[in-house]
């Protein structure tokens, strides 16, 4: 694996970000005044390329036979710190299994690769991860982009006819997820129209967004959020009946205490066990399965996740931050424990950028089970936060 | 009626639903919409990426990271219909001498290289007061970060209509933006103050966060040591977002004045903004965007 420049002049790269920010929607190309997009795209030899699908797609599997265990179980939706109101919601299951999932894997020391979160609630990232293949092309001699995200996507909802965007209306960043996939679904002949979750009513059979009749929806919108909504009885008589990429079923694999619960007796077989143990952290409840006083002794062996912290905002690594900080951090888990996990920290290994070595993270989109591309980032600290660069990500010998 | 709101009339009556899901025709204003100069030039700026790098900073500038695509981009899916304006919006906006007519650079005393200048009044007003900051060489950063819809909280679209209305005018003035140019940000004062959200409005408020205005330590790397801000009238108070970052400004050591448009001559006092929480990106995301500044985390109720 290794990374090579894109070797475009200033005024190409710059046309380039124009058209990312114009024709594929990218309109938070910048973050704190840096631009978030490396010149270079990380090349995945074709082995590598091949293994870390087939973990990916293994997870999937795992996650899928999971998911439907624990949606009948209301002991281990407590386990998991759903909000309850979501429960009949997932014990109804979703009415079609549409999946829009990315799993973030990691190098390690000893040549493998680890797991350190799926996004299978909301994942994003579509911009550039369909727009900066497009706009580069073959330019990386053997290396080719490989996947196609928007055909997968595409694929998925062509069951349906109208498709409405749900999503947080205040938050340009997310428009951006949902224009672009407009745009694929209308060249694909669907009507879409976009609007709030607390827009969707029900009446005489049809769903409504916001007054216009849909048969399906596209999910920007965190599952966990769904009972704030003002409407939410009327998405709890609807239920998972919506044809929903993603169903709020997702919500399940979405929070990071399933990492622990696994590793429940009779959950998973000896052989899907060996697997996630392969390529996931340990990971226990923290203050029940890892006591405070150990984490407090052995800051550097741990890392301190909330159950639906995203873009690692609520990730605490202990190795990484100041003794106050762990110690601040052990404090708020001793208040609320039950939304926290301990997760063993795993080795990362860091490669050679342009801007010196980074912490690459090779981000997996599968669609209803299969690979369809790829969203890398990579990071000055073994940590994925919005601080994160993208990265583009070519294969050689697919 | 002001002229950048009739503007977005007659850019909207010519955008027409062809079904219920068709995308609104962009066929922009063809049909007799005028600028500022009575023309039709501003059509040459109305597609999304024109109008953006007509307002954008100068060719290379540091401020171009702060420069906000959100708005621009709408201008290529207006799925929207013409608004009135609220009762007395535009005769507020005529009676106010700084920015009826933005013909002559502005002329205040304090301005100078190291000086970045803060609009933070109404979206169509903040555009034309910051065109007479254009005028005398500074280089503009728009923080538009909503997007229209007909049941809006804020209405963003009377902003797109000003950046579209006086285009012609940053159009002449643009050979004067340098890269080393004083900042002047446009902020829409209505990004937190539209209508409360009530069921079926869409929630289009915004904050001002740390991608939108930059911190010290950039700023001093520009030779920034003084930042002015421009509020609608004497009475109006900081927004929270913008007092929080300039409290923690003030804190780093850069003078803080205020003005506004009741002061014919934008003459400035100092202010001492008191600290509290600014947003930051780390509670957002560019993969998801799930953090709960916004004051609600949708749109409407019932």
């Amino acid at each position: 694996m290794h990374a090579t420049s894109w070797g475009l002049e200033l005024p190409e790269r710059r046309e380039l970000m124009r058209e990312l920010q114009f024709r594929y929607h990218k309109w938070d190309l910048y973050a704190c005044g840096h631009e978030g997009i490396l010149p270079e795209t990380l090349v995945l030899p074709g082995e590598v390329h091949r293994e870390v699908i087939q973990i990916s797609e293994r997870f999937g599997q795992i996650l899928t036979k999971l998911e439907a265990i624990v949606a009948r179980t209301p002991r281990l939706l407590d386990r998991l710190g759903i909000p309850r109101e979501m429960y009949p919601i997932l014990r109804a299951g979703p009415a079609h299994e549409l999946q829009l999932a990315r799993y973030d894997l990691h190098p390690t020391p000893e040549g493998g690769w680890m797991l350190s979160e799926f996004n299978e609630d909301v994942p994003g990232g579509f911009n550039e991860a369909v727009g900066l293949p497009e706009l580069l092309g073959e330019r990386f001699g053997r290396a080719r982009f490989v996947g196609d995200l928007r055909g997968a996507v595409v694929e998925a909802m062509s069951p349906f006819g109208p498709v409405g965007s749900i999503f947080a209306t205040g938050y340009s960043e997310d428009l951006q997820h949902c224009l672009i996939i407009e745009d694929w679904l209308e060249a694909a002949g669907h009507p879409t129209c976009r609007g709030s979750p607390a827009h969707v009513r029900r009446s005489w059979g049809t769903v409504k967004l916001d007054g216009t009749p849909i048969e399906a929806a596209f999910r920007y919108y965190p599952g966990e959020w769904f009972p704030r909504l003002p409407n939410f009885d009327g998405w709890r008589r609807l239920g998972d009946k919506l044809p929903m990429l993603n169903p709020l079923r997702r919500l399940i694999r979405q929070s990071k205490l399933l990492f622990s619960v696994w590793r429940e007796e009779g959950l998973l077989s000896a052989e899907e066990l060996a697997f996630v143990d392969r390529h996931a952290p340990w990971t226990g409840e923290a203050g029940r399965d890892v006591s405070l006083e150990q984490l407090r002794d052995e800051p550097e062996a741990w890392v301190l996740k909330q159950a639906f912290g995203r873009m690692g905002d609520s990730v605490v690594i202990g190795a990484l931050v100041s003794p106050k900080t762990w110690s601040e951090t052990l404090k708020e888990v001793k208040l609320d424990p039950s939304g926290w996990l301990a997760q063993r920290r795993f080795g990362h290994v860091p490669m050679p950028f342009q801007l010196g070595p980074l912490y690459p993270a090779v981000g997996v989109y599968l669609v209803n089970g299969s690979f369809a591309g790829y969203y890398s980032r990579a990071a000055p600290k073994p940590l994925l936060t919005h601080e994160a660069l993208h990265v583009a990500t070519a294969v050689v010998d697919p | 009626m002001w002229r950048p709101l009739s503007l977005i009339l007659e850019i909207f009556t010519h955008l027409r639903y062809r079904s219920r899901f068709e995308r609104l025709v962009p066929a922009i204003g063809t049909l007799g919409a005028v600028d500022v100069r009575g023309g039709d030039t501003w059509t040459r700026y109305a597609t999304p990426r024109s109008l953006f790098e007509l307002w954008a900073p100068a060719f290379d500038s540091p401020y171009e990271p702060y420069h906000c695509v959100t708005l621009f981009a709408a201008l290529g899916h207006a799925r929207t219909k013409p608004h009135p304006p609220p009762p007395g919006v535009v005769e507020r906006i005529e009676d106010r001498p700084l920015i009826k007519v933005p013909d002559q650079p502005i002329e205040v005393h304090w301005l100078n290289q190291s000086t970045m200048v803060i609009i933070d009044i109404f979206g169509p007003a903040a555009v034309s007061l910051g065109v007479r900051f254009i005028q005398r060489g500074c280089q503009p950063v728009c923080t538009f970060d909503n997007w229209p819809h007909p049941r809006g909280v804020g209405k963003p679209e009377f902003t797109l209509a000003a950046l579209l209305y006086y285009s012609p005018l940053v159009a002449d003035a643009r050979e004067l933006i340098k890269v080393d140019s004083p900042p002047v940000w446009l902020c829409d004062a209505s990004r937190l103050v539209g209508r409360r959200p009530s069921p079926g409005n869409f929630d289009n408020r915004y904050y001002l966060d740390d991608t939108l205005l930059p911190g010290s330590n950039f700023l001093k790397a520009q030779g920034i040591d003084r930042l002015v801000i421009i509020l609608g009238n004497k009475s109006r108070k900081l927004a929270p977002d913008v007092e929080a970052w300039l409290a923690d400004r003030a804190r780093d050591g850069f003078e803080v004045f205020s003005t506004h448009l009741d002061e014919p001559a934008l003459d400035v006092q100092p202010i001492r903004p008191v600290r509290g929480h600014f947003p930051r990106i780390g509670s957002r995301s560019a993969a998801g965007g799930f953090g709960s500044l916004v004051p609600e985390p949708s749109s409407s109720g019932g």
